[in-house]
């Protein structure tokens, strides 16, 4: 009966109705991509007249993967850091939502933990880079109370990126927990009556009843954390800048370095491109991998 | 069609509201229409001085001009240090470049490879070539071609704390490197747990040229140099290059200093004996340390080597936008701000200016006349502009830099060998410069 | 067994809330500080004497009022654009078959996926080329467009995929009868939408409204890009990061820490209000 016509409305009701969406996507996404990938076969500095820009084909791709020693790094960094907050951040929320479970204030608990996802990336880098300064910073300050000597938290090439990515756990949890906590709302407690009545409890019934009913929830919560994740750019840029070194460089500050320091536009939308690939596979594998034996969320 | 009618009329009201929104817009500023003799223009002029440059102080030259000139109005804007070249950039895209710029050398060398601005004109090139110091000169040229008004220049010292030097019975600053590695030995302090409490020496971090200019001054007073002759390869690994990186690798690994430490908070509390740095931090320092700013001192960079006293430098100069429809007038003010006041008074207006900022004016009338100058934190950088070449003008000179800036980062981690990390960084470099 | 369990939720929830707590205390509580006691080695924690002037002098550094407009009418825009475009498209989405609809769909989804460095530039010129706007002819020439007004910060964010998103899972909620009953009393569509789908999405539009307005509230690349051309436009996020350039790195520091606690507390404060809202909204997300 859906869309059968009737007096006030027509078959193209649907399409008035995304018209908005569909002229917005067309004139900004659709040119901004179109553009986007015809700069990535042209070197540009960005100052001179498109019209004199010199072609270059697929060498600005090709560059990516063959002269440029600092991109395949810079990938490693990126995918270290979005697995790194992802998997962390998913994994503390998903506990913290078990044991808050029957909590009677866990409303009091979720908002705290959620107030990071109200403050802007600016403050929270700043606040973080505060907490980690190695001479003047909270934390060596406490370590010091205990006379253990103070730590170069994003001073040293090997403690720098686990210091980002707790950062970017921290930031990142109040979401997940929010998601979980009503997830395991809807999971109905006669599923749990009957698997204690078979003897099942704990940790077994974490495994066969709560993570199995909790998964298009847990697949939703990875696909957006690793969108975001693997697009960080603000928390670097002013909390580490990249460094020490190269150790912090995630390919979004990467590009913007490329394009508006060595002005290199071509190639900086080049990858950007390849990030949107990264991005796309990694949600297609996230999609395959929850499909196998799932019930489709969707 | 009621409903197609309701939905047309949705859209006019939208399309009404965004039409207001965009009312906050402005006309580009009428230039050329006639206002009794002479045409009536705007210059706009953009630089990083702003309320934290005490641009109040180069606001009444500007109000001077417009006084003298009733025909013309000058736009002033400042844009915060980080965002010029962004500023720059995204302006050129939205076709409201400002009129007048005020670049650092580097910038200025990729402006003028994309046709933003055009050589300058001959009076210009003129009366720059009369007055200002060669290595002022040297900084606003490139292709051979003179491209702006020099304006600051800031060459590379060693600050020194004379309290702290005195406490431990030096009387004078080091003159060579071993000295340097002395006195930065005995003054270094620890704490019970090994860190650094006073640091023997403090070094520079965090941008590029925070990496390689004290390198690069270092590497010349050894008798090396960053470039070849022709300008068309790196020579920063040479043996010269080489003894230089090693030698901060040194005061790295014997703990005379650490990567972690911020010389800018360092300094100014009497936490660092040295630092190698330029002019301008004259007046920050000043705010921090008050009275202990007499404290500081400036001496000559240590020599290595060659035994000779060599320094780097950089340097800004002002130009004009290439498609602007003002530009004679626009150069026009810029010869009247930065030329003498008068025929007495050798100093310029904008010299004057830079010298309350606590900066060194590439001119020799301000060199030679500003009372500012004469004090013993400035007049050491006024006497080494002598002997100070400045950094090459290199087209991708930022990423050139930045290449050789990562590689010094590298060894200062302990991660690389000196030689290894110059070969690796020459090696970069030499790539960018060939696809030139 | 179930007292141990116990403690070690409360154990978990202590250090929670400690963590989630600690570094925004730390924010404002160094504001307080002197210049000596911000550079004491080991750490002064507390200020002897709070300088409350460093709260002062910020504002002399930042236009906070300003910047607080700026980001009001950016986020406040973008939402209400962003609430209306996301119904209309969800309501089709979830309630029509059309020829298309799957495939509009994954393409929604799919543009979440760009990286937001892809959109700089080409939106830049286009916020440019408005025709009508800012001085410009019919093609759009001429004049700077929409770049120097809100209408550059609101527009490019009108239309977002993950509100598309969620807006179609709450109306696939409403049930059909609802709708085929309005149907068959004769209304029209568009009074379907007004009449039946909007009353029933009232907590779902409150929860994307919070969501989107934080979202924009803490929008930073974009705002950044728009302030080089217009500094009149600038956002909090931007402006706080201005502060990062200035010369003086003790009392930058300072300065800074007070600007952030103008940023965050009030922002922080009006959520614990209507964390309501905002928890009940996502916690029916995270049920679908």
């Amino acid at each position: 009966m859906k869309g059968q016509r009737h007096a006030g409305s027509s078959r193209f009701t649907p399409y008035f109705f995304i018209l908005p969406a569909v002229v917005f996507y067309a004139i900004f996404f659709l040119f901004s991509i179109g553009f986007g990938l015809w700069v990535s076969f042209r070197e540009w500095d960005m100052l001179t007249p498109l019209d004199k820009t010199r072609f270059v084909g697929l060498s600005n791709y090709v560059y990516l993967f063959t002269k440029d020693d600092l991109f395949l790094p810079v990938l490693r960094n990126t995918l270290v850091f979005a697995i790194g907050s992802v998997l962390f951040s998913t994994a503390i929320a998903l506990l913290l939502a078990v044991a808050l479970q029957n909590n009677p204030r866990r409303g009091l608990w979720r908002t705290l933990y959620f107030l990071p996802m109200v403050t802007s990336v600016v403050a929270i880098a700043n606040i973080w880079r505060y907490l980690y300064d190695p001479n003047f910073g909270l934390f060596n300050g406490l370590l010091s109370l205990f006379h253990i000597p103070g730590l170069r938290w994003i001073d040293s090439t090997a403690l720098a990126m686990p210091s980002l990515i707790a950062v970017s756990v921290w930031a990142t949890i109040g979401g997940a927990l929010l998601l979980f906590a009503a997830g395991l709302e809807g999971i109905p407690t006669m599923y749990y009556e009957a698997a204690r009545l078979d003897g099942c409890s704990g940790w077994n019934e974490f495994r066969h009843i709560t993570l199995p009913l909790l998964r298009p929830t847990l697949l939703f919560v990875l696909i957006t954390g690793f969108i975001n994740g693997l697009q960080s750019f603000a928390l670097t840029m002013i909390m580490t800048g990249g460094g020490p070194v190269n150790s912090t460089r995630v390919l979004a500050l990467y590009m913007y370095e490329t394009a508006f320091q060595n002005f290199r536009m071509g190639r900086a939308s080049a990858m950007a491109f390849v990030l949107f690939l990264i991005i796309f596979l990694i949600t297609l594998l996230q999609l395959r991998i929850f499909r196998r034996g799932g019930v489709e969320a969707h | 069609m009621k409903r197609l009618s309701r939905l047309l009329a949705v859209l006019v009201v939208g399309a009404v509201l965004v039409l207001l929104v965009g009312c906050g817009g402005q006309k580009p500023a009428p230039t050329g229409s006639t206002a009794g003799d002479a045409k009536q223009v705007t210059i706009k002029i953009a630089t990083h001085w702003g309320q934290d440059y005490s641009v109040e102080e180069l606001m009444p030259y500007i109000e001077e001009y417009q006084k003298l000139h009733s025909n013309v109005k000058i736009e002033y804007e400042a844009v915060p240090f980080g965002d010029y070249l962004k500023k720059v950039q995204v302006s050129h895209l939205s076709g409201e470049a400002p009129d007048i710029y005020h670049v650092y050398s580097l910038w200025g060398v990729q402006l003028s490879r994309s046709g933003v601005i055009a050589e300058a004109p001959q009076n210009v090139q003129d009366f720059v070539n009369k007055e200002y110091v060669p290595a002022s000169i040297a900084g606003a040229s490139f292709d051979g071609k003179l491209w702006g008004i020099p304006t600051e220049i800031d060459n590379y010292q060693l600050y020194y704390n004379k309290k702290l030097l005195a406490a431990a019975n030096f009387k004078e600053p080091p003159k060579t490197w071993e000295e340097l590695y002395t006195q930065a030995k005995a003054m270094t302090r620890r704490n019970a747990d090994g860190t650094i409490d006073v640091a023997g020496i403090s070094f520079m971090k965090g941008w590029e040229s925070a990496y390689t200019h004290p390198f690069v001054a270092l590497l010349r007073t050894n008798g090396g140099e960053f470039l070849s002759a022709d300008g068309k390869k790196a020579a920063f690994n040479s043996q010269a290059g080489v003894a230089a990186l090693e030698f901060e690798a040194k005061l790295f690994k014997d703990k005379l200093t650490d990567p972690s430490l911020d010389y800018e908070k360092l300094f100014p509390a009497d936490k660092a004996a040295f630092v190698i740095m330029a002019p301008y931090w004259k007046n920050g320092l000043k705010k921090t340390m008050g009275d202990n700013f007499s404290n500081v001192g400036i001496a000559p960079i240590p020599v290595g080597k060659s035994g000779l006293p060599n320094t780097t430098g950089y340097t800004w100069f002002f130009t004009v936008d290439s498609n602007s429809k003002v530009k004679d007038e626009a150069w026009k003010f810029l010869l009247w701000l930065n030329g003498a006041k008068s025929d007495t008074d050798k100093n310029s207006r904008l010299g004057t200016y830079l010298t309350t900022l606590g900066v060194v004016p590439g001119r020799i009338g301000d060199q030679q006349n500003q009372p500012g100058l004469q004090d013993s934190f400035s007049k050491p950088f006024v006497d080494a502009l002598q002997y100070t070449k400045p950094e090459p003008n290199l087209p991708q000179g930022q990423e050139i830099k930045t290449e050789l800036a990562r590689q010094i980062e590298e060894v200062w981690y302990g991660r690389k060998a000196p030689k290894a990390a110059l070969d690796d960084a020459a090696a970069k470099v030499n790539e960018i410069l060939s696809q030139q | 067994m179930k007292r141990m369990s116990r403690i070690l939720s409360a154990l978990i929830i202590l250090v929670g809330s400690l963590t989630m707590l600690i570094p925004f205390v730390d924010m404002t509580i160094g504001a307080l500080r002197t210049r000596q006691e911000s550079i004491s080695v080991p750490l002064v924690f507390w200020p002897r004497s709070p300088q409350w002037q460093n709260f002062v002098d910020v504002l002399h550094s930042l236009p906070m009022g300003r910047l607080y407009l700026n980001s009001l009418i950016t986020a406040g825009g973008v939402t209400l654009a962003v609430l209306v475009t996301s119904a209309l498209t969800g309501f089709a989405l979830a309630k029509y078959r059309f020829v298309g609809r799957e495939g509009f769909f994954r393409f929604v989804l799919g543009t979440l996926m760009f990286p937001q460095f892809v959109f700089l530039i080409p939106v830049y010129y286009l916020m440019k080329r408005v025709p009508l706007a800012g001085g410009n002819d019919l093609l759009g020439i001429g004049g700077s467009g929409l770049l120097h007004s809100y209408g550059a910060l609101i527009l490019p964010f009108m239309v977002n995929g993950f509100g598309i998103f969620l807006m179609r899972q709450f109306i696939m909620d409403i049930p059909d009868e609802l709708i085929e009953a309005a149907r068959i009393d004769g209304c029209s569509e568009l009074r379907i939408f007004t009449h039946i789908v909007l009353p029933n999405l009232k907590p779902a539009m409150a929860t994307l409204a919070i969501f989107i307005f934080l979202g924009q509230w803490n929008e930073f690349i974009w705002s950044m890009i728009i302030t080089t051309s217009a500094q009149k436009l600038m956002t909090l996020p931007v402006g706080i990061q201005l502060l990062q350039g200035q010369l003086d790195p003790v009392r930058t520091d300072l300065l800074m820490r007070a600007a952030l606690s103008y940023a965050v507390w009030p922002v922080i404060g009006l959520f614990v209000l209507l964390q309501k809202y905002y928890v009940k909204g996502m916690v029916m997300t995270g049920m679908k």
